[in-house]
């Protein structure tokens, strides 16, 4: 790797798979990384940078990658719709989030277990996508969002009214503020993102691709459908899992409103706008669409101020009608997502100054 | 070089002398609010900031701010929209922080419990006109009213019992039913419900329909027969029209009342002032819907001059007196902190010390005596039942004190 110092416009030429399965493939690639990292660990220092708003919004960002990385992996990679993803995430955060408040689990003990227990209900939820596939599997995950919401609010009296959570203990550190909570979130993030690109990278990968493509054949090449399409399922619900019970530790509360269907649409809206089938994607629709939907926020109430002669609300509901049609151009401009758009600025980079 | 020198001159001094002139200018007190400005509660969100600003606004506009014996401030009214999600009500808390925040209002039920942790770390008071909130367990949260949503039915239900004791007694055994909807604060209003009715000695017969159904009528002829005396409501607004339509259409002749979830007015504005005679509903204030014609208290006719001023072409709404209301509770609160603490010294515990010190205020007579004492920031706990009459609202119960209870922690 080290004898490659950037990427040639002719590509990397790699002798063995191994090599060229590598995410990092050049010095300057593994330069760049380094610098991502330190940068990402010195932001809470950095002035300007480091006010709480900004570092919650990054936290935010964190774990809404992590629930959507899961749903790319189920969507994107393995071709299954789930439109109950919020749901999923709900069923992690009660868990990890009763774990720790009526028997005493630390987070750390309780969070896998809010991962698994999101697995096994997703895995439940999954099992119609044997025979059924496209808006009628997405029509039962939306039962699944509408159970489990029903559930919540009905049939476990704590959750319906929610409740405190101790905050993520680490040693002598406690991690109650944005400040040391990004760190938790950072960690999470990159593990979770890390564990996803290699996941696709390897057998279990390319049978969800398979599917993807074409099940039947894929059926033909060997592949269990049933096997790998419950994995699918158990491996995104576990990632939602995950971000849910990081989502209560980080907000010391657990509530049932963080978890409504407008959320997975959400959800499904960031991986559309990523890039289906893409890491990067994911990351890059995460950040746009908080950014967007944080403009809303944000710039509403001022709407609100400025033009008072509308009816009260007007205002900050057009800031709606905005997001709405900024998801409707990128669909039009750019249906490959950011994902792909990034790609091309990377092959314009490599080949500058002898594109065409 | 010559002609420059009275411009570099001029800037010197501007440069020189504006950071003194600011200073010597009277703080803001900047005054957050965190609400749902669009989404499905918005409109109730809406109003009440809407009626907290203009109040605000007000006293700086005609009386250069606020005045206490320590000096004069304005306040500086900043929102954020939260959409009615809990986490990001926490961001917005976070970036108001950093706009200067030491005092906040809502009428988001759920945020106030969810904020608990980031006020108190904060310590900036939340003074809340939220009827639906849980259960008021800060020591830095300051109610206008009743210390919990499970209040509501629980007060209706001892009105209703002394009504009927009134009566003598009718049938031997009070039966009250209750119609409601799925919507998330239904738990929480009917919270542990039967043992209280059961304690009171009354029946209580529960019925619920979806929300988004446009019939409620084979619900509401199972409490008819039941045999029920009266019917509480315990839905928004549009849930209040499609029971009232079906109890209309079945000739009900039950009286109904309305949990505070939505205002008497809420449901004349939607299903007409025609369907919503002799509905009932409950307020803790003066409420707009009154007929003008029949006047009001000071703080009625201030509340509807400030609407008129700011909101002219728009129909008047109740829940904009609820934010006048905790407008005037900010105010008092900050007044009471300028008796002793100076305007730059305003910080969030000094207008928490303000706060603690409000007693007997009435909002010009918006509503009963607001008390605030050390472990009890619940507010006035009076509410008044009022019922529909020719598309105005007028008194059907005196004032009467609410239950106390609250939905347990954790």
């Amino acid at each position: 790797m080290s004898r490659i110092p950037f990427y040639p416009p002719s590509g990397v030429y790699s002798d063995s798979y191994r090599k060229d399965m590598r995410i990092v493939k050049t010095g300057k690639q593994r330069l760049m990384a380094i610098a991502g990292l330190v940068f990402l660990a010195a932001l809470p220092f950095i002035p300007g940078l480091n006010a709480p708003y900004h570092l919650r919004l990054l936290i935010g960002i964190g774990i809404a990658v992590i629930v959507a990385l899961g749903l790319n992996i189920l969507t994107g990679y393995c071709g299954q719709l789930n439109v109950g993803q919020s749901a999923f995430m709900m069923v992690g955060a009660f868990t990890s989030g009763m774990l720790n408040a009526y028997w005493g689990w630390p987070f750390w003990a309780s969070v896998i277990p809010g991962g698994l227990a999101a697995a096994g209900v997703g895995v439940i939820f999954g099992i119609p996508s044997v025979r059924l596939k496209g808006l009628y599997l997405a029509l039962t995950t939306l039962g699944a969002q509408i159970i489990l919401t029903w559930i919540a609010l009905y049939g476990v009296t704590v959750t319906s009214a929610g409740f405190t959570v101790e905050p993520v203990r680490l040693g002598g550190i406690v991690f109650n503020t944005p400040q040391k909570f990004y760190y938790v979130a950072l960690a999470f993030t990159l593990g979770m993102a890390l564990a996803a690109k290699n996941l696709m990278r390897s057998r279990l990968g390319r049978a969800f691709i398979a599917i993807r493509d074409n099940d039947r054949a894929a059926e033909g090449m060997g592949i269990d459908i049933f096997k790998y399409k419950l994995l699918a399922f158990a491996i995104c619900t576990f990632y939602a899992g995950i971000g849910g019970a990081l989502l209560v530790h980080y907000m010391m509360w657990a509530q049932l409103e963080s978890f409504t269907l407008q959320d997975s649409v959400w959800y499904v809206a960031m991986i559309i706008v990523g890039g289906l089938g893409s890491i990067e994607g994911t990351i890059f629709g995460v950040i746009f669409i908080t950014v967007l939907k944080e403009l809303v926020l944000v710039v509403g109430p001022m709407a609100q101020e400025t033009l008072s002669f509308l009816p009260i609300g007007a205002a900050s509901g057009m800031m709606l009608v905005f997001i709405g049609s900024v998801a409707i151009l990128f669909g039009v401009l750019e249906p490959r997502g950011m994902a792909h758009r990034w790609s091309l600025i990377k092959s314009f980079y490599r080949l500058w100054p002898f594109g065409y | 070089m010559t002609k420059a020198r009275p411009f570099s001159v001029a800037i010197t001094l501007a440069t020189l002398l504006l950071p003194a002139l600011a200073a010597a200018q009277a703080k803001d007190v900047v005054v957050g609010n965190i609400s749902a400005m669009t989404g499905p509660t918005s409109g109730t969100h809406m109003m009440c900031q809407s009626g907290s600003r203009d109040y605000l606004n007000y006293l700086n506009e005609t009386q250069g701010g606020i005045a206490g014996k320590s000096g004069k401030v304005k306040t500086r009214y900043l929102a954020y929209d939260s959409q009615y999600v809990a986490t990001k009500a926490k961001d917005g808390f976070a970036r108001l922080l950093d706009q200067g925040m030491v005092l906040w209002t809502q009428c988001a039920s759920a945020h106030s419990d969810a904020l608990i942790s980031d006020y108190e770390t904060a310590k900036v008071p939340l003074v809340t006109g939220s009827q639906g909130i849980a259960s008021l367990f800060s020591d830095w949260a300051y109610g206008n009213y009743h210390s919990g949503i499970a209040n509501m039915i629980r007060t209706w239900m001892l009105w209703q019992k002394a009504e009927w004791e009134k009566a003598g007694k009718p049938g031997g055994t009070l039966v009250l039913g209750t119609i409601t909807t799925d919507e998330p604060f239904v738990p929480l209003a009917l919270w542990e419900i039967d043992t209280f009715a059961k304690e009171q000695g009354i029946k209580l017969v529960k019925e619920t329909f979806p929300k988004g159904t446009t019939d409620a009528a084979p619900q509401l002829l199972r409490l008819k027969d039941a045999g029920v005396r009266a019917i509480y409501v315990v839905a928004s607004a549009s849930g209040a029209v499609v029971a009232l339509k079906s109890a209309k259409a079945l000739n009900l002749n039950i009286p109904m009342t309305q949990c505070a979830a939505a205002t008497l007015g809420d449901v004349i504005a939607l299903g007409g002032p025609e369907l919503a005679e002799g509905y009932q509903g409950e307020y803790f204030y003066e409420p707009m819907s009154k007929d003008p014609a029949k006047g009001g208290s000071a703080g009625l006719q201030l509340a509807r001059d400030l609407w008129a001023r700011n909101h002219p072409k728009e129909t008047p709404n109740d829940m904009y007196v609820n934010g006048v209301l905790s407008g005037m509770v900010i105010a008092e609160g900050i007044r009471l902190a300028l008796e002793t603490t100076p305007p730059d010294k305003l910080t969030g515990e000094a207008i928490k010390k303000g706060l603690d010190q409000v007693k007997g205020f009435e909002g010009q007579g918006l509503t009963r005596p607001i008390t605030y004492v050390k472990d009890d920031h619940i507010g006035s706990k009076q509410v008044r039942y009022w019922v529909v009459k020719k598309g105005f609202v007028e008194p059907v119960s005196d004032w009467m004190a609410t239950t106390t209870y609250r939905i347990p922690k954790k």
